[in-house]
């Protein structure tokens, strides 16, 4: 997908790497999981990695984890994403996966990159198991690590394409937890953690201001009422609502120079 | 010393009717698939299955019949999609699912590992996993608001590795492009069944002690299962096979088509 406005022309995955990229910070370590299909394998690992690429081509020292492979080389990337190509990528380590756990629990990661199969208004995010109109329960994968991004990342930062199915009132399940559920709160469970800070989608970027989805920023041309009417409730709307600039040559120059694998489907 | 080279069939003889049974590797790596197919057609069922990442080996023995529950963060087939015998036997309730995260998981495999009933995590607070397998304590030492979580101390455990020598001493050659748990989970099990690619010699073990992941000691059994991963991948032998996972994804489609797949195992075995 892309959009216009006027000769500015951006293409949706640039856009959203443009805009993660201006949010990681310098001497930040980020995480990102291999272990989802499909697009959101897309969201979640290649974005990450788009965004690193652009952050460091403004001098910004902020490096990635894949699972337990640490600092890989974006330089000499994978042949393709199967795991045996991804962990014999190019790095100083690949840690034990007990230990790598570890680091997660103990504040070693600065930004969890994460998606959803539901997302709701305070941020919590489910990636388990849908209720089927009928009320039965559909399984997905399961929930790999998102708990621990969720509970002890620095902050979170969801990637989501918009869609009604996905941006609901309240998740079915809630695999990790976000700002609020009821009256329960981070704080009140102790959650070491930031939670939820940023919302990267296909048309528009959020903030959780106050623990709430609040929609932050458009991308060049989109008007709010596109977002609003593909997700499944209406977020707040930032005061100052930003519009974002699309990404400059020298940019997209910098991205394709990227030599990421294509996605196997 | 006494061999450990075991037949599979006898080794898998280990896991009696109703036991609790733990599958190393992660999604396509290292699954001990050979001796999974070897447990779907014995005798053994009412399985209670725990494994780190599960993917082919949970679903398989789910599409034998054999399963009663699965702890596990995950079971699926990574970027192949997800586990579809797995989804069935949870839609019906004929399978109990206790889902776990990664870290707290690996928790449980220490605890097991460590002899303690319980283990502790701050990964669950808030969320629904917890709803099935954590209850909040009050401990000393700054430990208000942890979850409490059952340990893992699996009867037997499954483990597929490059290479042992005959007395279990499991050797993690390179190249080593692992994501798994597999050390932690043989010192949780109360057995340890390996299978391997090559048995070597003992005198190569004691050569290249640095690489040595299991002890010889913690293992009961080691089965000679050349391509025992597949259609998982083994580092340094072989990558996943992509017309076998998507062969075993087209049979486990339908119920008809993983019975019959696991019928065509139990015919190439008698």
């Amino acid at each position: 997908m892309s959009g216009a406005n006027g000769n500015a022309v951006w293409e949706t995955n640039e856009m959203m790497a443009l805009a993660l990229s201006h949010h990681l910070r310098d001497g930040e370590i980020g995480f990102v999981g291999v272990g989802s299909s499909g697009r959101a394998h897309e969201l979640v690992t290649g974005l990450p990695m788009m965004a690193t690429h652009l952050a460091r081509g403004r001098g910004v020292d902020f490096d990635l984890q894949i699972g337990p492979l640490i600092a890989p080389d974006l330089e000499r990337p994978p042949q393709s994403w199967f795991d045996n190509e991804i962990y014999g990528w190019t790095s100083p380590a690949l840690i034990p996966s007990d230990v790598n756990m570890d680091g997660f629990l103990r504040g070693a990661v600065s930004v969890g990159f994460i998606s959803g199969a539901q997302i709701d208004r305070w941020g919590n995010v489910n990636v388990s198991r849908i209720r089927g109109k009928d009320g039965s329960w559909k399984r997905l994968g399961g929930a790999l690590a998102l708990p621990e991004h969720c509970a002890f990342a620095g902050r979170a930062v969801l990637l989501s394409d918009l869609s009604e199915r996905t941006f609901v009132e309240e998740v079915d399940y809630v695999t990790g937890f976000g700002h609020r559920r009821g009256e329960t709160t981070r704080a009140d469970l102790g959650l070491p953690g930031g939670g939820p800070a940023l919302l990267i989608s296909d048309l528009a970027t959020f903030d959780f201001e106050g623990g709430e989805m609040r929609l932050a920023a458009l991308y060049p041309g989109v008007e709010p009422a596109q977002v609003e009417e593909r997700m499944g409730f209406s977020p707040r709307r930032a005061e100052d609502l930003a519009e974002l600039e699309p990404p400059t040559d020298e940019e997209r120059g910098r991205l394709a120079s990227l030599a990421l694998p294509a996605l196997p489907y | 010393m006494r061999s450990k080279l075991t037949e599979i069939d006898a080794a898998i003889g280990l896991c009696g009717s109703g036991s609790s049974v733990a599958l190393g590797g992660a999604t396509m790596r290292r699954k001990p698939m050979a001796l999974a197919r070897a447990l779907a057609v014995s005798d053994a069922d009412r399985l209670d299955l725990w494994t780190w990442i599960g993917s082919t080996d949970v679903d398989l023995l789910i599409g034998a019949g054999k399963v009663r529950s699965v702890n596990s963060a995950y079971v699926g087939f990574g970027a192949f999609g997800l586990a579809q015998t797995s989804r069935r036997a949870f839609a019906d309730g004929s399978v109990e699912f206790r889902d776990w995260s990664e870290s707290s998981l690996v928790a449980s495999f220490r605890a097991g590992a460590a002899g303690l009933p319980v283990s502790l995590t701050r990964a669950l607070a808030g969320t629904s996993l917890a709803e099935e397998i954590a209850e909040q304590v009050d401990l000393p030492f700054g430990g208000r608001g942890l979850m409490a979580t059952p340990a893992a101390r699996p009867d037997v455990a499954l483990i597929h590795a490059q290479s042992a020598d005959e007395l279990g001493n499991v050797r993690r050659r390179r190249p080593n492009r692992s994501d798994d748990i597999d050390h932690v989970i043989a010192a949780s099990a109360r057995k340890v069944i390996v299978s391997v690619e090559e048995v070597e010699d003992t005198e190569t073990i004691l050569a290249n002690r640095d690489e040595t992941l299991i002890p010889g000691n913690y293992v009961s059994a080691v089965v000679h299962a050349p391509e025992g991963a597949l259609p998982t991948g083994c580092d340094g032998y072989y990558d996943p096979d992509l017309e076998q996972l998507a062969a075993y994804a087209e049979a486990s489609r339908t119920p008809e088509g993983i019975a019959a797949y696991v019928e065509d195992l139990a015919g190439a075995r008698r």
